[in-house]
């Protein structure tokens, strides 16, 4: 009746967080590895992300069947799992993102890989942030919103690039239509990784200051 | 018989009412279960009322200087009965011990017995106070509980299951409190007629005042384990949203009203202290209750409370003992 699941459930959490911070860096890395022509390399990495994609699944499906089992936290159980389930969307959208790179090997030229990785790097920022937010949001309502609020100003500096990034591949003649459109879908893909942070974070922020 | 079977008949009704203010705001949060919840409330309804009830009962006692005989409590019993169970159906929380005053008071007027209205109007303050008293209380113990949980930086799990296990011990102390209290408020009228000798079905049944004190609470704990269910689970709702914290505030305000005027060694204690004298007195758990209830919704700024209904629980306060007075009145007057 009365038992005490909290340190299983922080675990539980805790690791679910630490694997969505692990995708991001291994797809920081294959992007390096792409720029450098390692296809092997990419494609080990792509499975490396998969299989932490689906431990994240497979984590966030225990903790939910658990606060609903043993009725936990009843005032903010909506909230834990609404975001939980908004989390899991970005380890999916960056798993999906390492495969195109892994099938369709768009041909990035030299001029915009750093503009693609520093849109990387951003979006990679969002997420850190927004994971220390979702950790804080157990313990520490304010540092949620604090740290949200910046996942917000990293996301402007995330548009600004893809949008740099799509004036530059279409103003580039070299290329056909298809090449275009072909690379500003990954631009589109990248950048979707930094816009989902953002909406998660503002859902953290509403729900940090309900409760 | 027929004192047994009104008895009985209250004890039900009370425990029906009652078991909503021990452990409906933690089952109303979703905090505990109701199964669990209603056998903690039996077991300590028992103890609370053999250890305590005896002080509290004493009042009715010394409300009249001629008390009525045995065979005349039916008629004070009879209008608490019938307007409890009309507050039940409208689903508003009404006050047994003050219900029963009243109609000891309506049946003095109407046979012409000496009331102590001293006494009388000390009950009236106390009962005025209490309310009072609850709401400062659990805005306090909300904020103390607050301030300690941001101290101890605790996860939200961690406070999940501290505030759970708070909710039953203290759950366990306030059905103690309320086991008192209630059985008093039901069998305390019986009280200048302890040790009974009743004819129950051609035998002898002999009740001295411990087996009244089990007997009254035993039935309020079937009455809350058959018909509580409902009103334990809606509890607070109708008056405001109760989270897990605001329910154990409004505990723990009622557990310190409830034994401060309950318990014998409690009193002489706070005695030393106020600068006027308390007693142990049968209080109204169901105003103490919605008084914490609207204590805690002030953290909100009363956003949550819905006005209608509090309003109407506040308008029943003044209404229901003056309804079980006159309709006291009347049937006194009649037979």
């Amino acid at each position: 009746m009365l038992k005490n699941h909290q340190k299983e459930l922080m675990d539980s959490i805790n690791s679910f967080l630490d694997n969505i911070l692990n995708i991001n860096n291994l797809f920081k890395t294959l992007l390096e590895n792409y720029f450098k022509k390692n296809f092997n390399e990419v494609e080990k990495i792509t499975n490396q992300i998969s299989d932490l994609e689906s431990q994240c699944d497979k984590i966030r499906r225990n903790v939910e069947r658990k606060i609903y089992q043993e009725t936990l936290i009843p005032d903010m159980r909506g909230d834990v799992l609404g975001v939980l389930e908004n989390l899991d969307k970005i380890p999916g959208q960056i798993q999906a993102n390492a495969h195109s790179f892994n099938t369709e090997k768009p041909e990035i030229e030299s001029e915009l890989s750093d503009n693609f990785l520093k849109l990387c790097d951003h979006a990679s920022e969002c997420i850190s942030l927004l994971i220390d937010g979702s950790r804080n949001f157990f313990i520490d309502k304010k540092i949620t919103i604090e740290k949200c609020l910046q996942v917000s100003k990293v996301e402007s500096k995330a548009d600004k690039i893809s949008t740099d990034l799509k004036k530059n591949i279409f103003s580039n003649e070299k290329n056909g239509l298809a090449t275009k459109v072909h690379l500003r879908y990954f631009v589109e893909i990248m950048d979707e990784v930094a816009n989902l942070s953002e909406d998660v974070a503002d859902r953290l922020i509403i729900s940090s200051s309900k409760n | 018989m027929f004192e047994i079977l009104l008895i009985a008949l209250l004890a039900i009704i009370v425990g029906t009412n009652d078991a909503a203010n021990v452990f409906g705001s933690a089952v109303g949060s979703k905090m505990l279960k109701f199964k669990f919840a209603i056998i903690f409330f039996f077991i300590f309804i028992i103890i609370g009322a053999i250890i305590n009830a005896k002080y509290p009962s004493g009042v009715y006692r010394n409300l009249l200087d001629s008390y009525p005989s045995l065979d005349q409590i039916y008629l004070i019993l009879i209008p608490v009965i019938l307007i409890t169970i009309l507050s039940l159906k409208l689903k508003i929380p009404s006050s047994i011990s003050q219900s029963i005053i009243f109609s000891i008071f309506g049946f003095a007027l109407a046979k012409s017995l000496s009331v102590n209205y001293d006494l009388l109007k000390k009950l009236i303050y106390f009962w005025l106070a209490t309310p009072l008293l609850a709401l400062i209380l659990s805005i306090c113990f909300c904020y103390i509980i607050q301030l300690i949980i941001r101290f101890l930086k605790l996860n939200v799990f961690q406070i999940d299951y501290q505030v759970r296990l708070c909710l039953i011990i203290f759950g366990c102390i306030a059905a103690f409190a309320l086991g008192s209290n209630l059985t008093a408020s039901i069998v305390g009228i019986y009280s200048p007629f302890l040790d009974l000798d009743l004819n129950v079905f051609n035998f002898k049944l002999s009740i001295d005042e411990n087996k009244l004190y089990f007997f009254g609470s035993f039935l309020i704990g079937l009455g809350a384990l058959i018909f509580s269910q409902k009103i334990v689970q809606s509890v607070g709702f109708q008056i405001s949203t109760i989270k897990p914290i605001s329910a154990l505030a409004i505990l723990l305000t009622q557990i310190f009203i409830l034994l401060s005027f309950s318990s014998d060694i409690l009193i002489s204690k706070i005695n030393h202290v106020l600068p006027f004298e308390i007693f142990a007195m049968p209080l109204s758990a169901s105003h103490i209750t919605f008084a914490g209830i609207i204590g805690v919704a002030s953290f909100n700024r009363f956003r949550e409370v819905k006005p209608l209904h509090t309003i109407k629980i506040i308008i029943s306060w003044f209404l229901i003992p003056f309804s079980v007075f006159l309709l006291s009145y009347l049937v006194c007057l009649n037979f």
